[in-house]
């Protein structure tokens, strides 16, 4: 087992290293002049070229990549070149919120989907019939549709939650329950349809074993064929498609925390990279490649755990 | 339509919501703000920097201003008061030398007093920062303390903007004591507030508590100010129709709405937008050499229909690039190019482009894309074809200032004249990407220098004049900055600024 995390954690880092120089370069080489963003309209010619001097603007690529690297294994993200915010502190406060709402949401989606798509693959017939509906028009509807209706809704109409903002858990709890719940909700319908239709189809095949009908035969209690084996079975597809969906997650948290004002990763990331601010759109992707990596390494773990075959 | 879709939605969704509620434990609204002690804003971007010497203005100063006056202060019609400085006059004849008395009774947050060599060293300190506005102290050849509450500046030349930029953030006096440490995060002045960088979270709130030192706590009835970075249109006016934040920046499709939700509208003029007609020598695009051809392009646009289309009707058209109100700003200018295709043809013809030529311009998704299609078929209409370039948002100006490109769209943040001037129409302005010379507009802008008062104030309008005919520019329109306001405070707009200034807000009754 050791070896097989260290394995994973070895090809986390060449991950991150290729990921990292290609979004370096690709920054770097987008035509376009921070310098002159960063100084505005006032600014003369001489004054922008100082100004690119002093950002290294002026060296090559490799140069300007290899010198982030060395300020990265000394602990040092860089400063924003927009917004003078240290990288590294930007990140740890702006971590927290986009994963709040991922990890909130992603948890809403296990539980609610699975227990949906057991539900489904159990009774069949009208219940399955009246789920599915709902289960493609969770998947469809786009997640600012439904974040709109939300906000129109439970915020503006009836005033019970804020309709832009994040409070700090520690500052609040109740406050930050109430500032996360309607982006948590947006993103988690998605993710709940693909979970439950998957949960389903995989519960289905795995009800048709010939091993579940000797387990009836035997007369164990449905509950328990349910809970203990059907689940146990198609658990490795729910998890497939739960750890697909958090990595969506994180990807359509950008448009969820514009839209509620959440002072997250992805519009850190969006601003940045509009902008070009090299040194904030390389933190935050090192961020991101890291939280993917470690998901997928928490689910082979738990593959491992669930099938004894993964491990050896 | 609407309405009938979403009561029918509000009824469907009452047992989500009682569900919600739950969750939440708890069903009236704890988020609005009805205290009126704090005055909360919601801005379109975060500040670039606290520290006035790495900041530039329009957006951003109102995140300075409550920890940093100025020396000298604009008051909501644009004219210069007394602020850290009682008075500021030129004691030579050349008017080189600029001497500002200091009020006596300031303390920088920290409880040092504001001294003469305090002012001096911030002034030199942002002189020599090279941030976005260093140039507003470019004229500025030394400062010195003469005595304890008096600064001179002796001037390489006369410069008619100085005192303006003493009312931006060349004029916020930063703590000497301070010029050391962190001021991109912390500021330090002598402003009625201090940042609260506890309850501050960069990025997304700023919240600023009173200074106990300040020297005049009365002017200012809030007892703190908080400024939230909302960057989405849609977050900025559900924040404020919810009363999460008093005021925000509005967009002009956002109008009815806001409208139809309650809230105050404050509109002042803002940017003109239109064609920089760069090129005035003819260097890449030969026919944007003949004044013929440039002012043809002028009648060749519908300002007044683009201004419907792209800004919902929120402006004024125009054709010259000097902020409404200034001595520069003459409405009689506005009606030199009504829409007039025919005389835009004759013109063309005489000119010799009865053919047409082409024109090649940049174009960009991230600022009204839809403006760009409406140039290229009125130009059309002439017979002039506008081929686009494409731009990335992250290309920023430098399509616009390299001089690859004889003609381009812009929005102009028009301000005081002289800036203007230096910037658009002098040889050396960054604005003049082609660097063309013009010896009337030379002759002009040396003679403002060195006038005053109403000669000073006649030039300007003769200046503006002779651009609009040469036509350099073609203006459209100058668009509306309007600010969405609550019920919880009142809010006086400020010229040439995008969102007011923070003394221009007050308690509503």
């Amino acid at each position: 087992m050791l070896s097989f995390v260290l394995k994973r954690i070895a090809s986390a880092i060449v991950l991150i290293v290729v990921v990292s120089f290609i979004s370096f370069a690709l920054t770097w080489l987008t035509p376009g002049d921070p310098a002159r963003a960063i100084l505005g309209i006032s600014a003369t010619d001489a004054q922008v070229e100082a100004k690119r001097t002093a950002l290294g603007l002026d060296q090559n690529v490799f140069a300007a990549y290899i010198g982030w690297v060395r300020g990265v294994l000394t602990g040092d993200l860089g400063t924003s070149w927009f917004t003078n915010q240290s990288v590294a502190d930007s990140i740890a406060t702006r971590l927290p919120v986009t994963l709040s709402i991922t990890i909130v949401a992603i948890l809403l989606a296990g539980v609610i989907g699975v227990g949906i798509g057991l539900l489904a693959a159990a009774r069949r017939g009208a219940v399955d019939s009246a789920i599915q509906p709902f289960a493609v028009l969770g998947f469809a509807v786009p997640n600012f549709i439904v974040a709109i209706l939300l906000i129109t809704v439970f915020a503006i109409n009836l005033r019970m939650v804020p309709a832009t903002g994040w409070v700090d858990f520690g500052s609040d709890p109740s406050l930050w329950a109430k500032s996360i719940v309607l982006p948590v909700i947006a993103l988690a319908i998605a993710a709940t349809a693909a979970v439950a239709q998957q949960t389903r189809n995989a519960a289905i095949a795995t009800m048709q074993q010939d091993y579940v009908r000797t387990l009836r035969a035997r007369g164990l209690g449905t509950g328990s064929i349910y809970l203990k084996h059907v689940l146990r079975n198609s658990a490795p597809v729910a998890l497939t498609v739960l750890s697909l969906q958090f990595i969506g997650l994180l990807s359509g948290a950008v448009v969820i925390e514009y839209m509620f004002a959440l002072p997250g990763i992805g519009a850190l990331t969006v601003g940045a990279a509009t902008q070009q601010d090299q040194p904030v759109i390389q933190g935050a992707v090192i961020t991101v490649v890291i939280a993917v990596v470690v998901v997928n390494l928490i689910m082979d773990l738990a593959y491992a755990w669930l099938n004894p075959k993964v491990r050896s | 339509m609407f309405s009938r879709f979403s009561r029918s939605l509000n009824g469907g969704l009452a047992t989500a919501a009682i569900a919600v509620a739950a969750l939440t434990g708890c069903t009236t609204s704890g988020s609005s703000n009805d205290n009126q002690e704090s005055l909360d804003l919601g801005s379109f971007i975060d500040v670039a920097s606290l520290d006035p010497a790495q900041s530039d203005v329009g957006h951003y100063m109102p995140f300075l201003q409550p920890a940093y006056d100025t020396l000298i202060r604009l008051d909501d019609q644009g004219e210069l008061v007394p602020m850290l400085a009682t008075s500021w006059d030129f004691v030579d004849e050349a008017r080189t030398i600029m001497e500002l008395k200091l009020r006596d009774n300031v303390k920088f947050s920290d409880g040092t007093p504001l001294t003469a060599d305090a002012v001096v060293s911030s002034l030199e300190r942002f002189k020599a920062s090279n941030g976005p506005r260093s140039t507003a102290l470019a004229s500025v050849d030394t400062a010195t303390a003469v005595d304890d509450t008096t600064v001179q500046l002796h001037l390489r030349a006369p410069d008619p903007a100085l005192a303006h930029n003493l009312a931006l953030v060349a004029g916020m006096i930063t703590n000497p004591a301070a010029a050391d440490t962190d001021l991109a995060s912390v500021p330090a002045g002598t402003g009625p507030y201090v940042l609260d960088t506890n309850a501050t979270r960069r990025g997304d709130v700023y919240v600023f508590t009173r200074n106990e030192n300040y020297y005049d706590t009365e002017a200012f009835p809030f007892d703190s100010i908080s400024i939230r970075v909302l960057t989405d249109p849609t977050a900025r006016l559900n924040a404020v129709k919810t009363e999460q934040v008093d005021a925000v920046y509005g967009a002009p499709s956002q109008l009815s709405e806001a409208q139809a939700s309650g809230l105050t509208i404050v509109s002042t003029p803002g940017d003109w937008q239109g064609l920089f007609l760069i090129d005035r020598d003819g260097v890449t695009t030969t026919a944007l050499g003949d004044v013929r051809v440039r002012q043809a392009i002028n009648y060749a646009i519908d300002g007044d229909a683009i201004l419907q289309s792209v800004a919902f009707d929120q402006g004024t058209p125009t054709t010259q690039v000097f902020y409404p109100g200034t001595p520069a700003f003459d409405p009689k200018l506005d009606d030199k190019y009504p829409y007039d295709p025919d005389k835009a043809k004759e013109l063309l013809t005489e000119a010799g482009y009865a053919n047409g030529f082409t024109l090649r311009m940049p174009s960009s998704d991230a600022f009204l894309p839809e403006v760009y299609p409406i140039i290229q078929q009125q130009l059309a209409d002439v017979g002039i074809t506008v081929e686009y370039d494409p731009q990335t948002p992250a290309a920023g100006l430098a399509p616009y200032l390299s001089g690859q490109y004889s003609s381009f769209f812009f929005s102009w943040g028009a301000s005081q004249n002289w800036l203007d001037a230096s910037l658009l129409l002098s040889e050396s302005g960054a604005w003049n990407p082609y660097h063309v010379a013009d010896p009337q507009i030379a002759d002009l802008m040396s003679k403002i220098a060195a006038a005053t008062g109403g000669e000073q104030d006649a030039l300007y309008k003769e200046l503006s004049a002779y651009v609009v005919d040469q036509a350099w520019f073609n203006p459209f329109y100058v668009v509306s900055n309007l600010m969405f306001v609550g019920p919880d405070v009142t809010v006086t707009p400020q010229p040439q600024q995008i969102v007011p200034s923070i003394y221009n807000y007050r308690p509503a009754e």
